[in-house]
């Protein structure tokens, strides 16, 4: 039995009858043992009151037969008053002798137990008419028959309580009978109500069991009523709805999460630049697959090793190791550059320049939960800015440093100049160099320079600097060199150039090397001043007779009608004052077409001897004087044209080279409209030749300027072209009309199949892009062949014609 | 677990039910020796009264005579009495003069009278507003009176008004009522025009009734005869019975004694012997011839 017990012991239905049957019993055990003890103290009291009010009243009646000695009035009065509860009923007279009792074997007896003996002995003590004991179980009355004051005799009646226990027993078991009843009609109004509560509640946590296995097809039972298990159903209904809803609602975000996810990834893997994502800790857990290519660990391999295991930074310069900037950036929890400086070895220790960042990974909340490094290889990148650096500060020609890495030079000298510093800076200038460019070609002249270069830099210490200004002019700092080393390795320098012999073709040439040299230290720290010194010191060696050094003194300043020669600002100035430039053109022959342009040159001519560009243009560079040569070209070329107008054909075009500085200049263009406007020419007979480094230098200025002046209807036209940080790209944002090809790639057009190459594939770009090719250089007719062949447009070169004096095309 | 309890509990109730209890205890009776002699006295009082008035003189007695009990037996009525007396219940009786001489008869001896014996006389009392003043203004009426054979109460004053010239079967309407307080009462309540009874009771109405009786009067008085005897039965123990008849007539000369007659309503008790009363006998003959006519 017990173990059924156990069983429903646990259900709520068990539970609540038991409950309901134990407050039952609980209730109706108080409520019955109130009423009990009530009634047994009120029985108890009726019982007593009885006895009283029975002997009153057999008193009362008894006292007159008792006088009359009427034994059968007597007799009767005790039957009459005798009930159930009676036990014994005695009428005695005033000595205590029986007359009347219930009990027949009592008359005319004395009571002399102890009991009735106290009981009559009390009475007659006290002053009451009336005495009542309990004892035995019973209840024991005795009273006086009173004649006035006087006693005629004693009622005695003797209860049994018996009877009153008998009466509560008898309440107790129908008190029992009604619990008993009462907790089983409860129990089984519990067990209806609660069965129907459990069945529901059952349908509920079944329905409920299905929810949580996603299922939310569920029945509900019904919510007929407002009670709370109503209620709850009905909460539990828009429960699962929402519940639907919001599952529904997760799906489509999970969806969409996953959908952003493959994006992100997918993302991440076309990017270029490396991203690598670590933990807090610097464990990497995410590799892309740019990264996976640079550092050469798959995103397997690399998972889980500290990020620092998987390749080195070193600072460019100090090759220093730089810890990753990822600790840095979650130090600090914000992102990191390394400014450029930073090369990544890989496992191979392979060297690779990266731009980088580091940047922490915060979550919703804003707490670091990693960092991210981004990086990019610019190792080309680099290389390409050290090329445009070298190229800036380098002669091409020659691959020495050219006059703006001289003047960085020097003037990083002149600032660190203290009271023990000697350094020696040595002008030099080639003599008869321009025999070999007049007589073999530019080409040989070029090959000279070249030549001669390398000699000086086979000849010179490591740490001293080499340098062509321009033309046949050279210089070399010495650095921390006293004057007479200095002009020892002079005199070596000038012997090694006088052995030196330049063999061209099947011809042979001598040149010689005149040096001025100036010394740099603490009196002399001025870097325009030491190259005017030097300068003019090298001019005095020619002067003096070629094939020498001089060594510039303090004196030689006080000759300032050298002074005036030499410098060539004031010797600029005043040819331009002077209108000592005079324009040479060069014929550009159209090749393709009948079509005539002309090139304009131009040449110092001071006392009768004239001078190339390229020994008074360098130092216009120099000392910024471009922009005024480029107006006065400009100038002269619109006046002359204008002059002449008669005399030109109508759509006769000319060249006019601009330097980099007269781009730079804002008000320039503005001066070539006036000045068109002027002289009243057609800007489409105007060609503005830009070389193309000068363009891709000052791209964006190269861009406002043509774009300024094409508006006018000016032409464009860019030079030496292929030789700089060629990209056709450029030619889609700089609008020219004409490409010249760089000499270097029509010299062995002949020979070389790369150069036809190229030649071929920059006319077909251009001519895609409506822009007409121009060969310079063009030494032969078998290359003016080969360049109509390919449909360039047109050529320049000696083949074509020699540079003349303007004034003789007309 | 917890059912079994409640079971258990239920079934020790019901246990308990089967069970009758005889009482364990019942008083012990024994007999007592005693010399009780039973008293009577003739109902001219009831019961309580009776029982007030004379109680007290017999407890005197009692206290005097030691180890006796004298036990006072009243009467319902003097028919009641008198079936008692003549039958010999009583060891001691106080009868009046009529039943004195029958108890004479019946076996009882006088040992002493009530005293004075002027005061066994009929009186009649009427309401003063009735304005009885001569025997004729009773003609005609209702007239209440105790009992037929109330020697002083009724004989007496028939005697008296038939000597006054009244004819008493003719001239009144008789009324016996019973008692000596219902013949006063009936006077009072105007049912007769007067009553008839003697002293004692009237003494004790008016002390009890000062209100009414000052409404009432005596109006006439008869003649005195003898006033009630004591009668002692023949057998009764001789020193028992010399005993009682001393302290009946010492019981007026001490205070204590006179209290308890006051009480009773009476002036005490004289000498007489059977002889005393012959003059009853001789009113009677006198009453039967003249009366009974």
């Amino acid at each position: 039995m017990f173990f059924l017990f156990d069983k429903y012991a646990n259900s709520l239905k068990f539970k609540l009858i038991f409950n309901i049957i134990l407050i039952h019993v609980v209730l109706i055990g108080f409520i019955m043992a109130d009423l009990l003890i009530r009634e047994k103290s009120f029985l108890s009291e009726r019982i007593n009151e009885k006895a009283l009010n029975a002997n009153a009243l057999l008193a009362s009646n008894a006292l007159t037969p008792l006088l009359n000695n009427d034994l059968v009035a007597l007799d009767e009065i005790v039957h009459h008053v005798s009930f159930e509860d009676a036990y014994l009923i005695f009428i005695m007279d005033r000595y205590g002798k029986v007359r009347a009792s219930n009990e027949k074997k009592y008359f005319n007896l004395y009571l002399e137990d102890p009991t009735s003996r106290e009981m009559l002995h009390e009475l007659r003590e006290s002053q009451e008419s009336v005495i009542q004991k309990e004892h035995d179980d019973l209840v024991d009355t005795l009273s006086t028959i009173k004649i006035g004051a006087d006693t005629a005799g004693y009622v005695r009646i003797i209860l049994d309580k018996n009877a009153v226990d008998q009466q509560i027993r008898k309440t107790i078991i129908s008190g029992v009978i009604y619990m008993v009843i009462a907790i089983l009609l409860g129990a089984l109004f519990a067990w209806t109500s609660v069965r129907r509560f459990t069945a529901k509640l059952d349908k509920v946590s079944q329905a409920a069991k299905k929810i949580a296995a996603k299922d939310f097809n569920v029945t509900l039972p019904e919510a007929d009523s407002n009670d709370e298990l109503s209620n709850m159903i009905r909460a539990l209904d828009t429960m699962v709805l929402s519940m639907d809803q919001y599952i529904e609602q997760l799906n489509q975000t999970n969806e969409l999460i996953h959908d952003e996810k493959e994006f992100a990834e997918v993302t991440l893997s076309s990017i270029a630049d490396g991203v690598i994502v670590t933990d807090t800790k610097g464990v990497v857990n995410f590799l892309n697959p740019a990264a996976e290519k640079i550092i050469k660990y798959t995103i397997s391999e690399a998972k889980n090793k500290k990020i620092e295991e998987l390749f080195t930074l070193v600072h460019e310069d100090t090759q220093e190791e730089i810890r990753p900037p990822i600790y840095e950036s979650i130090a600090k929890n914000q992102e990191v550059w390394l400014n450029n400086k930073a090369i990544l070895l890989d496992k191979e220790e392979t060297r690779y320049a990266i731009e980088d960042s580091s940047a922490p990974i915060r979550d919703i909340a804003g707490r670091i939960r990693g960092a991210v490094f981004v990086f990019r290889d610019i190792t080309q990148k680099k290389k390409d800015e050290r090329k445009v650096r070298w190229q800036a500060t380098h002669d091409e020609l020659t691959k020495l440093n050219n006059r703006i890495g001289f003047h960085l030079m020097l003037d990083e000298l002149c600032l660190e100049i203290n009271e023990t510093t000697q350094h020696v800076l040595f002008f030099m200038d080639l003599d008869k160099f321009k025999i070999i460019n007049d007589t073999a070609g530019h080409l040989a002249g070029d090959e000279v320079l070249r030549q001669v270069a390398k000699l000086l830099q086979k000849k010179t210490r490591k740490n001293d600097f080499l340098c062509r200004f321009g033309g046949d002019e050279f210089g070399l700092i010495l650095k921390n060199c006293d004057l007479a080393s200095a002009t020892k390795i002079a005199n070596k320098l000038i012997e090694d150039v006088l052995e030196y012999s330049f063999v061209w073709g099947e011809r042979q040439f001598k040149i010689g090397l005149s040096i001025g040299i100036a010394q740099i230290d603490h009196d002399n720290n001025n870097p325009t001043t030491i190259l005017s010194n030097a300068d003019f010191a090298c001019y005095k060696a020619k002067d003096l007779g070629r094939n020498r050094y001089y060594v510039y003194k303090e004196d030689d300043n006080k000759n300032t009608e050298h002074i005036h020669e030499i410098n060539w600002v004031s010797r600029i100035n005043r040819a331009i004052k002077n209108r000592n430039f005079v324009l040479y053109v060069q014929k550009i022959q159209g090749l393709s077409s009948e079509n005539i342009h002309y090139e304009v040159l131009i040449r110092l001519v001071e006392n009768g001897e004239i001078f190339y560009p390229d020994s008074f243009l360098p130092h216009a560079q120099i000392y910024s004087l471009m922009p005024q040569i480029d107006r006065y070209v400009v100038s002269e070329l619109f006046s002359w044209y204008a002059a002449n107008r008669a005399k030109i054909a109508k759509n006769q075009k000319f060249a006019i080279n601009l330097a980099g500085q007269s781009i730079s200049d804002n008000e320039f263009a503005e001066d070539i409209i006036a000045l068109s406007e002027k002289y009243a020419i057609e800007p489409e007979n105007i060609i503005f030749e830009v070389t193309e480094s000068t363009a891709i230098e000052n791209l964006h200025l190269s861009i406002r300027f043509f774009t300024l002046l094409k508006e006018k209807g000016f032409a464009f036209s860019l030079d030496d072209f292929g030789t700089g940080l060629s990209s056709f790209a450029y030619l889609k944002s700089l609008p020219v009309d004409y490409l010249k090809i760089d000499g270097v790639f029509i010299k062995d057009i002949l020979t070389n199949e790369i150069d036809k190459g190229m030649v071929e594939s920059i006319h077909k770009i251009s001519s895609l892009m409506q822009i007409k090719t121009v060969a310079e250089y063009v030494e032969n007719h078998e290359i003016t062949d080969t360049l109509k062949e390919i449909g360039i447009d047109y050529a320049q070169g000696y083949a074509i014609a020699k540079p003349q004096p303007i004034c003789e095309i007309v | 677990m917890k059912r079994l309890f409640f079971l258990s509990f239920i079934s020790f109730l019901f246990f308990g039910c089967d069970e009758q209890k005889i009482p364990s205890y019942a008083p012990e009776a024994k007999t007592k020796e005693f010399r009780v002699y039973k008293v009577g006295i003739h109902p001219y009082l009831n019961s309580a009264k009776m029982y007030e008035a004379h109680r007290p003189i017999l407890d005197y007695v009692e206290n005097h005579l030691g180890d006796v009990q004298l036990v006072l037996e009243t009467s319902l009525d003097y028919a009641d009495y008198e079936t008692k007396l003549y039958r010999g219940d009583f060891d001691f009786s106080l009868p009046n003069p009529y039943q004195t001489i029958h108890a004479i008869e019946k076996g009882y001896d006088v040992i002493a009278r009530m005293k004075p014996d002027d005061v066994f006389r009929g009186i009649i009392v009427a309401r003063k507003d009735a304005n009885i003043k001569t025997v004729a203004d009773l003609k005609g009426k209702a007239v209440s009176f105790p009992a037929p054979t109330a020697l002083a109460a009724t004989m007496m004053p028939l005697y008296f008004l038939h000597k006054n010239g009244l004819d008493t079967q003719r001239d009144i309407k008789k009324k016996f009522v019973g008692s000596q307080f219902s013949s006063i009462l009936n006077a009072y309540s105007k049912d007769t025009v007067a009553g008839a009874t003697w002293p004692p009771p009237w003494e004790l109405w008016k002390k009890e009734n000062p209100q009414k009786a000052s409404e009432m009067e005596v109006v006439w008085q008869t003649q005195p005869l003898i006033n009630n005897s004591i009668v002692a039965k023949r057998g009764v123990d001789p020193e028992i019975v010399a005993q009682m008849r001393r302290i009946l007539l010492e019981l007026d000369t001490t205070p204590q004694g006179q209290k308890l007659l006051e009480n009773a309503g009476f002036a005490g008790f004289a000498h007489a012997k059977n002889g005393d009363y012959d003059v009853v006998i001789e009113f009677l003959r006198d009453y039967n011839e003249e009366l009974k006519r």
